[in-house]
């Protein structure tokens, strides 16, 4: 008997070896080792063995047995590993092929600009206001100290809205487009109190249009009222702005300069961050950009909003924003923020 | 405003120093606020100009129309082509040598003229750009020393300066308060040249009388005659001083008082004394439709609210803009009653602005003309008249100043500067700095007082003195500090925030942000909108039926309403795109909208109204990737991103609905009615082919969108709540239901889902089918209903009763079978 079961086992081994594929050693498998296997078969006899002969023979058998299942098993494997790798090659895909999300859309560069201004300013602790772009000459000019019939009023082109009234002649309708983002000062200081620390950013209007200037463009409005300001925390909290906005290597510097509602008033210019100074297109060559137009709350805008002061005190600012996108961004004409041409807005990826 | 450094040198302060280096003056000047836009240093301009004589003039042999000159430019002797005839041998004239560059960026170079070598170019008038027009080169002067430079020989060596001068600077509209300013800024003190003229026996009260009706709106009027003047032109020193002011010389007795005007900033004017009617001066406020031609020949009709100065009959001048055609100084002027006064500059402003009339004169009244200066100026312009039209001067004159100007004290606090400026400023420092800018100051200590003096109308707050000081002192001083600030917790704008994430998702969902003007076309906005009246507000969520806000004074018919519908806006930027050749594309806009419609304000009630609204435009057709799958159709596309939008935020529900009334602009058969949450919001649409061929588009496929953010935003934001995952398994049942065609497939779904109670969790359309062996006017709709018992696990029995029990309620009630 256990010379049969060692010729089994001979050609189970050599079954095997030859065995191709998973399918074919599966079979060899039953073949031999299943329940009704050759192996099976042979041991049905055992019974007839006396109980030392069975003994042996069992044993032989069961040896048999487990060195095949094991030569199965190791041949499973690698037949497994084979027949896997040649799936994964025909599965070949071209990965040079394009992808197929669809494409992304884009914030526009004045929101971008506008957006990150705002974090800038609000890690200052300055918080977000927004206004109307009607506005009613109180707010845009009578209370920042822009009275009727003065020639400060002649800084800023002014479009008038109809209001539908015949007003007499030489006097106009009290509605006019927002000329700057500063009527939303005079509405946060009549509403709330305080101390107060808000940036306003928005769409301001003028009439006037060329090459540089559009006639709906887009300011961001600063205000800081407490108690003890200084025009040197003007100058410091506009310097970290530029270092924020352009780079640590940003100098600020104050230049004198005339808004009716600041005194005194400045313009606060950044060394260039394209030429870091030397002189470039971009500065006209002076190593330095206009950044805002600032000063300290006029007296007279306080007595109009009903702040007491010098109890309370502060300062004001203004920038434009389409001059930081086209200085960050290198915008090469002030025509492409309004065209809206989807080959300029796809550079701005969200 | 142009300055000219010799006109400063002539009142007595020596620019020596700075003339060879004007760009040091001008910092100087710009830093103290006063901005040097352009530098123009006029000898440079004529560097290589020469004065040359001609020693020969020959035939050019191969031109006829040309001479070939010898000219004498003192270093050498050249051969020069001209074309001009008006030379001959032996004049003197202008010659710009190789290297020379004339206005116009004109460089001069060694050439050949047909065949003949020309080193130069004698010049004329025009070319030299000293005139407009010259009939042939400028012949000079039998004593022009030949090869000096020519600007020197014409004392062309000046500098000017174009400041722009900021509206509270109107003591630096003259060459006087410029003179003052850098004196104040350099330290450097001046005195005026003294006045002499001589004066004759004729009395000015004795021949005119004078009457300030309005000492309000004329503060302070002086009046003197100067009789036998002999009109001509003016000296060409003078000439030539208002020609690089930008003034055209007219003649002697006017550019006398332009001259005075650009030197003290005191506005002129000289009456003709023949055409004074009835031998008086009224100065009053004119009557309501009272004519006047003006200087400029113009004819204006006066609305009563102007101030004029007349005679007995009719008006001679708007005061402090312009004069009279007929009242001025002519050919014929022998005696003239020159006008030096103050008018009130709210008041010459108005005027100026109501007949559009800016002269030099109102610009400068406007911005406040110092009246303690008037009286100088009359001097020194009777001096000059008496000395260029040999006029004689009246022994006395009018000087109507009722109420004397009265410059208030200003109490300045040194602690200002240490508080308010950064840094600290001693005492004797901080005076001498006011003195130097011409105030009178007293006190002592840390506290001074300051009388500024009268030309400084905009010295008034201790803030104001507080500029000054940094003016002088330079605003380097300032240090860069942070502020001690006191903890104020404040939320930003509620809608700001919103907006800005809305932004967000619509550019993560693949549309591009635009932003658009606020203004456009009145008609173009019509013909989309169409029938504006037949839109319904309640239809669309927002009013387009409400009256367009138009702009009084708009740049162009282009930009002359604002817009009601950001969409609008949308369409022109897909006309620009689609025109440059981008056939597919996808936009959105966050912007304001306005239209007339009485709001409520903090203050008052405003006639406008104002809401933020989201507008979407998709155009192009579908395309197809390498893989064969098309991309979903612009409708269908861009009404998931909505649906995205408002699960997004949680809004609970939402709904597309067709119109009863569709807006004209859109395709009536492929546009909804957008509802959250029982509110409509606004709608989504394919552009009406009427508005397609309205833009002219080789494009049909459009889909606009415009949502009232508002509403939208009214309930947000809203808190995000978690829900716990389900224990049990779902089990999901399938069913297709035949339909007729017009049943919407929306509304079979609503049935489904109430049909089928709370167990159901989802109710999804998988497919659509039509034709085939289906009836005509019926189409299959297959509807895929997910059961889920939070509590236990769902029996296949219970799932098919309740899914059973849902599909035949919903048959019956919808007439519908099962397919």
């Amino acid at each position: 008997m256990i010379e049969k079961i060692n010729q089994l086992s001979k050609l189970a081994h050599e079954a095997i070896e030859k065995a191709s594929s998973t399918d074919a050693l599966y079979e060899v498998k039953v073949k031999y080792l299943g329940k009704q296997g050759l192996l099976s078969t042979v041991l049905k006899d055992l019974g007839k063995l006396s109980p030392d002969e069975r003994k042996t023979v069992g044993l032989h058998a069961n040896n048999a047995k487990a060195e095949l299942e094991e030569q199965i098993d190791t041949k499973t494997k690698s037949l497994k590993t084979l027949e896997q790798n040649q799936k994964l090659q025909s599965e070949k895909i071209d990965v040079s092929l394009p992808g197929l999300a669809p494409k992304p859309g884009s914030i526009h560069p004045i929101n971008k600009v506008m957006n990150e201004m705002c974090s800038i300013f609000s890690r200052l602790g300055f918080s977000v206001r927004t206004g109307p772009h009607i506005e009613n000459a109180f707010y845009n000019f009578d209370a920042l100290n822009i009275p009727a019939d003065h020639p400060s009023r002649d800084l800023q082109d002014t479009f008038y809205v109809d209001d539908g009234i015949d007003h007499e002649p030489g006097k106009f309708s009290p509605w006019v487009l927002r000329t700057h983002t500063s009527p939303v000062q005079t509405r946060t200081m009549l509403t709330e109190k305080p101390p107060l620390r808000i940036i306003s950013p928005g769409g301001v209007y003028r009439s006037d249009s060329d090459t540089s200037h559009s006639p709906h463009f887009h300011q961001i409005e600063g205000l800081l009222i407490d108690k003890n300001v200084s025009l040197s925390d003007l100058k410091g909290v506009l310097g970290f702005f530029a270092k924020e906005f352009f780079g640590s290597d940003i100098k600020v510097r104050l230049r004198p300069s005339y808004f009716p509602f600041v005194e005194p008033g400045a313009e606060l210019d950044a060394s260039c961050p394209l030429c870091k100074g030397k002189g470039c297109s971009m500065c006209k060559h002076t190593g330095w950009i206009e950044l805002a137009g600032c000063g300290m709350v006029h007296p007279e805008v306080f007595k109009a909003v009903g702040i007491e002061y010098p109890t309370w005190n502060g300062f004001a600012f203004g920038m434009g924003i389409e001059r930081m996108a086209v200085v960050k961004y290198g915008v090469s004409h002030i025509g492409l923020f309004s065209e809206n041409d989807l080959r300029f807005l796809e550079n701005f990826k969200i | 405003m142009k300055i000219s450094l010799n006109l400063i040198s002539k009142l007595g302060l020596d620019l020596k120093e700075y003339k060879a280096e004007p760009q040091k003056l001008a910092d100087m000047l710009t830093s103290a606020g006063l901005e040097v836009e352009e530098v123009k240093d006029l000898s440079r301009q004529f560097q290589n100009v020469v004065v040359g004589k001609i020693l020969e003039k020959n035939k050019h042999p191969n031109a006829d129309q040309l001479t070939l000159c010898l000219v004498d430019t003192g270093d050498q002797k050249r051969k020069i082509v001209c074309g001009a005839k008006n030379h001959n041998a032996n004049d003197l004239v202008v010659v710009a040598l190789p290297g020379a560059v004339l206005p116009g960026n004109f460089e001069i170079k060694v050439s050949k003229i047909r065949g003949e070598e020309s080193s130069g170019m004698l010049c004329s008038e025009k070319e030299l750009g000293l005139s407009a027009l010259s009939e042939g080169i400028m012949i000079l002067p039998k004593d022009a020393p030949i090869g000096t430079a020519f600007s020197k020989y014409a004392k062309l060596d000046d500098v000017i300066f174009d400041i722009k001068v900021t509206p509270n600077r109107a003591d630096c509209l003259s060459h006087y308060g410029l003179a003052r300013e850098i004196s104040a800024i350099t330290g450097k003190t001046f005195e005026i040249p003294h006045t002499t003229y001589q004066e004759s026996k004729e009395s000015t009260k004795k021949i005119i009388k004078l009457v300030v009706e309005d000492t309000e709106r004329s503060p302070r009027y002086v009046g003197r005659l100067i009789k036998n003047i002999k009109i001509k032109s003016s000296p060409d020193w003078l000439k030539q001083a208002l020609e690089v002011l930008g003034l055209r010389p007219i003649n002697n007795v006017v550019d006398a008082t332009n001259y005075i005007m650009m030197m003290y900033g005191q506005p002129m004017h000289a009456f003709d004394l023949a055409k004074i009617k009835s031998n008086q001066i009224v100065v009053r406020g004119a009557k309501s439709g009272e004519s006047f031609k003006s200087l400029d020949d113009k004819n204006l009709k006066l609305t009563g609210t102007e101030l004029v100065i007349a005679d007995g009959s009719e008006v001679l001048a708007l005061a402090g803009v312009m004069g009279g055609l007929n009242s001025g100084v002519s050919e014929q002027t022998v005696d003239i009653f020159l006008e030096a006064a103050v008018f009130n500059a709210a008041s010459v402003r108005r005027t100026a602005k109501l007949h559009s009339m800016e002269t030099d004169s109102s610009y400068r009244f406007s911005r406040g003309v110092d009246p303690e200066g008037v009286i100088l100026a009359v001097n020194k312009c009777c001096q000059l008249i008496s000395e260029i039209a040999e006029g004689k001067v009246s022994s006395d004159f009018y000087d109507n100043y009722p109420r004397p100007i009265n410059k208030q004290r200003i109490e300045f606090d040194l602690k200002y500067i240490s508080l308010r400026l950064g840094f600290n400023l001693d005492s004797t420092e901080c005076k001498k700095i006011f003195e130097r800018l011409g105030c009178h100051v007293a006190g002592s200590g840390d506290k001074l007082l300051i009388t500024p003096p009268a030309y400084r109308y905009d010295l008034r707050l201790a803030e104001d003195m507080g500029e000054e000081i940094l003016r002088i002192k330079g605003f380097s001083h300032v240090p860069e500090t942070l502020p001690s600030m006191s903890i104020q917790p404040s939320l930003d704008d509620k809608n700001y925030n919103l907006e800005n994430k809305l932004s967000h998702f619509f550019a993560s969902q693949g549309y591009a942000q635009a932003v658009n003007l606020s203004f456009l076309n009145h008609e173009y906005q019509k013909n989309i909108l169409s029938d504006e009246a037949n839109l319904d507000s309640t239809n669309i969520g927002f009013d387009l039926t409400k009256e367009a806000v138009k702009i009084k004074n708009p740049l162009n018919v282009d930009l002359s309403v604002m817009r009601k519908a950001v969409f609008v806006s949308l369409l022109k930027n897909m006309s620009h795109n689609v025109r440059h050749g981008i056939l597919k594309g996808k936009l959105f806009e966050l912007s304001p909208i306005f239209y007339i419609n009485p709001t409520e304000d903090i203050r008052e009630t405003r006639p406008f109204y104002e809401e933020t609204h989201l507008g979407l435009i998709q155009w192009g057709e579908s395309n197809q990737n390498w893989m064969k799958i098309k991309s979903p159709p612009n409708f269908f596309e861009l009404k998931g991103v909505l649906e995205n939008y408002f699960k997004a935020w949680n809004y609970k529900t939402y709904n597309f609905k067709n119109f009863k009334n569709t807006p004209l602009f859109l395709h009536p058969g492929q546009s909804a009615q957008i509802s959250v949450e029982g509110k409509v919001v606004g709608f989504i649409g394919m552009l009406h082919p009427m508005v397609m061929e309205f833009l002219d588009l080789k494009i049909n496929d459009c889909v606009i969108c415009e949502l009232n953010l508002k509403t939208l935003f009214m309930s947000q934001p809203r808190l995000t709540k978690s829900k716990d995952v389900a224990k049990f398994p779902f089990v999901e049942r399938d069913v297709a239901l035949l339909a007729p065609l017009d049943l919407p497939a929306g509304d079979i779904k609503q049935e489904l889902l109430k049909a089928a109670g709370n167990l159901v969790v989802d109710c999804e359309i998988f497919d659509l089918f039509m034709g085939g062996s289906l009836p005509k006017d019926k189409r299959s709709i297959a509807f895929r209903l997910k059961y889920q018992d939070p509590l236990k696990t769902l029996s296949d029995q219970e799932v098919n009763a309740l899914h059973q029990g849902a599909v035949k309620q919903v048959c019956d009630k919808l007439h519908l079978s099962v397919r």
